[in-house]
């Protein structure tokens, strides 16, 4: 298990030097120059050109990707061209922020997917099953900002109810606050929360709860499901423990991919909801042709996307006893 | 099917006139009809038949656990002198495991692939007797010793695909053993098993009938459906 984990781990080496590869050849491919955005739109040629050889974007490719790993190899992500600032210095202030809301989102999706997903299943062909997976055909083909809008416009513009933008405080120090004596303040961290998390977690509530039907009606199906109402269990018993236990391990897989989707979700969300996390940084770099910044959102996403990844393997291995890791 | 057995105690299972219909594509039809049986305390009784003929179907049905296609179109079954088919489903649910139990077919798919095999016995335990998990868990290993399962302390701990095709059906006979149920129903409980262990799980079955027998007052009854090992 150990040993699994540590190969796992090594693992991320190679493919964080793919990345690299990948996304510095992307950053030669678009057009826009890093120098030209800086110095605006008055700059004369010659100013760009001197910019340019400062920021050693005049080097060969291979020079300036050798560079770069071989500062990588010091744990140094560069600078950014647009904040002066180190990027690993920018990215650590915002990382949170995108975690927190992706994580919140995650959970979300979870258990809406996860109680839908049964309840179709148990009721199938009633209404309840077809309301289910009309809200789930819908949450799919639902693009994220255009439902975050929708969602925006009725609950904080029209009705008021909830924070249209912004983020409150981070929600491990609200809940600090709540068990200190300041519920308040978890309240408004809540309330900011709300809105973006819902908007990001629809589409993998309803992939999540088509799987989750699907995959208990195949188990609803089972001998053993059988043999669990010949001991005598109760229905709400042979559910939850017997046929859902086993309906989730197909599901727990995507779950896992399902992260890397949002934290695609979240670049967009953020932007909708001007929360201050690592998505909306992204569009800001991207917009100022910011490379190394670029460089290094991207190597955090690919990083965390397959930590992510490897904590939902070794879950599969925990609840299913045939898995053997290795 | 006709299976009456002479005895003056009064039946523990009674089944009159059983129709039990399946709806098909073509709307639905009879599997099995006028099945009457009775089984006292004590008796084994066997359902003998070709295969299809519904023997499966007429055990499920004495568990009120049919699959959706299939249903009791008419008929009485009577445990204990109670009327199963009427019966709400939480009774019938106190009844299942405790009253009747029963060994299914196919042990590998019979039994769930994820919890372990103490465990799952525990689980039945807890549901008809009021007593702590380490007490069902205790009762759970010692109903596996009494099916002869090799090292039932280890194995209880122990998942399905972690054990022999053998100890599996043992494992199975043991969920069907737990809470002394006063009818077991055994369905072909030895077609996925070699010829040397189909004797010894039947020996097995007819043991554990005497030794609860001798344990509790009323004794249990096995009434086995089987039609590849003829046993009485
Ligand atoms: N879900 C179902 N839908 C429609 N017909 C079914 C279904 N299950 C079983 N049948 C039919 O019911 C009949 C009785 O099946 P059953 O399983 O009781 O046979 P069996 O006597 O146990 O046979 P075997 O010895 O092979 O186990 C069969 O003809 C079968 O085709
Ligand atoms: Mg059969």
């Amino acid at each position: 298990m150990l040993a699994y984990v540590v190969r796992r781990l090594l693992l991320l080496i190679p493919m964080a030097i793919g990345m690299v590869v990948v996304t510095f050849g992307l950053l030669l491919l678009i057009p826009g120059d890093p120098a030209a955005v800086l110095l605006g739109q008055d700059a004369t040629p010659e100013a760009i050109t001197n910019l340019r050889n400062t920021l050693g974007l005049n080097d060969p490719w291979f020079i300036r990707l050798w560079d770069y790993f071989a500062a990588l190899l010091q744990g140094d992500m560069g600078r950014s061209i647009f904040q002066n600032q180190p990027v690993a210095t920018i990215i650590a202030g915002r990382l949170g922020a995108t975690i927190e809301l992706a994580v919140v989102a995650l959970i979300l999706a979870t258990l809406i997917g996860l109680t839908l997903g049964v309840l179709a299943a148990i009721r199938q062909g009633s209404w309840i099953d077809t309301v289910t997976m009309l809200f789930a055909q819908i949450g799919v083909s639902m693009p994220v900002y255009w439902l975050g809008l929708l969602l925006m416009l009725l609950f904080a513009v029209q009705l008021g109810w909830l924070p249209a933008i912004g983020r409150g405080v981070p929600l491990h120090e609200a809940l600090f606050a709540a068990v200190t004596g300041r519920p308040q303040v978890l309240w408004d961290s809540l309330t900011h929360m709300a809105l973006p998390a819902l908007a990001l977690a629809a589409n993998s509530a309803a992939i999540i709860s088509r799987l989750v039907r699907a995959s208990m009606l195949e188990v609803l199906r089972e001998d053993f499901v059988r043999t669990a109402y010949a001991k005598g269990l109760r229905k709400g018993r042979v559910v939850v423990r017997h046929a859902l236990r086993n309906a989730l391990l197909p599901v727990l897989s995507v779950i896992g991919l399902r992260f890397g989707a949002l934290l695609g979700g979240a670049v967009i969300t953020e932007s909708i909801f001007a929360w201050p996390g690592l998505g909306q940084l992204t569009i800001a770099a991207i917009s100022q042709r910011d490379l190394p910044l670029i460089q290094g959102i991207v190597l955090t996403f690919a990083i965390v996307y397959a930590l992510v990844n490897l904590v939902v393997d070794l879950l599969y291995a925990a609840v299913d006893p045939r898995i053997r890791l290795g | 099917m006709n299976a009456i057995v002479q005895n003056d105690q009064a039946p523990v299972l009674q089944v009159t006139d059983l129709e039990i219909e399946i709806n098909g594509g073509q709307g639905s039809f009879a599997v099995v009809s006028e099945m009457n049986l009775h089984v006292r305390a004590g008796e084994t009784l066997c359902i003998v038949g070709e295969s299809g003929c519904g023997k499966s179907m007429t055990a499920l049905a004495l568990l009120r656990l049919l699959p959706d296609a299939a249903k009791v179109a008419s008929g009485k079954i009577l445990i204990d002198g109670q009327d199963f088919m009427a019966m709400s489903e939480r009774q019938v649910e106190d009844y299942r495991g405790e009253k009747i139990a029963m060994i299914f077919q196919e042990p590998l798919t019979a039994l769930n692939p994820v919890l372990r095999i103490g465990e799952q016995i525990a689980e039945a335990v807890r549901q008809h007797r009021k007593c702590s998990r380490k007490e069902a868990y205790a009762k759970a290993v010692e109903t596996l010793q009494l099916v002869q399962m090799p090292d039932p302390e280890r194995r209880a701990g122990q998942f399905p695909h972690e054990l022999s095709g053998g100890m599996r059906q043992r494992a199975m006979i043991a969920l069907a053993l737990a809470c002394d149920p006063k009818i077991i129903i055994a369905d072909e409980p030895t077609t996925a098993l070699d010829v040397t262990i189909q004797a010894q799980i039947l020996g097995l079955i007819s043991t554990c009938k005497s030794v609860s027998a001798r344990r509790k007052s009323s004794s249990p009854t096995t009434s086995a459906s089987s039609p590849r090992s003829p046993i009485g």
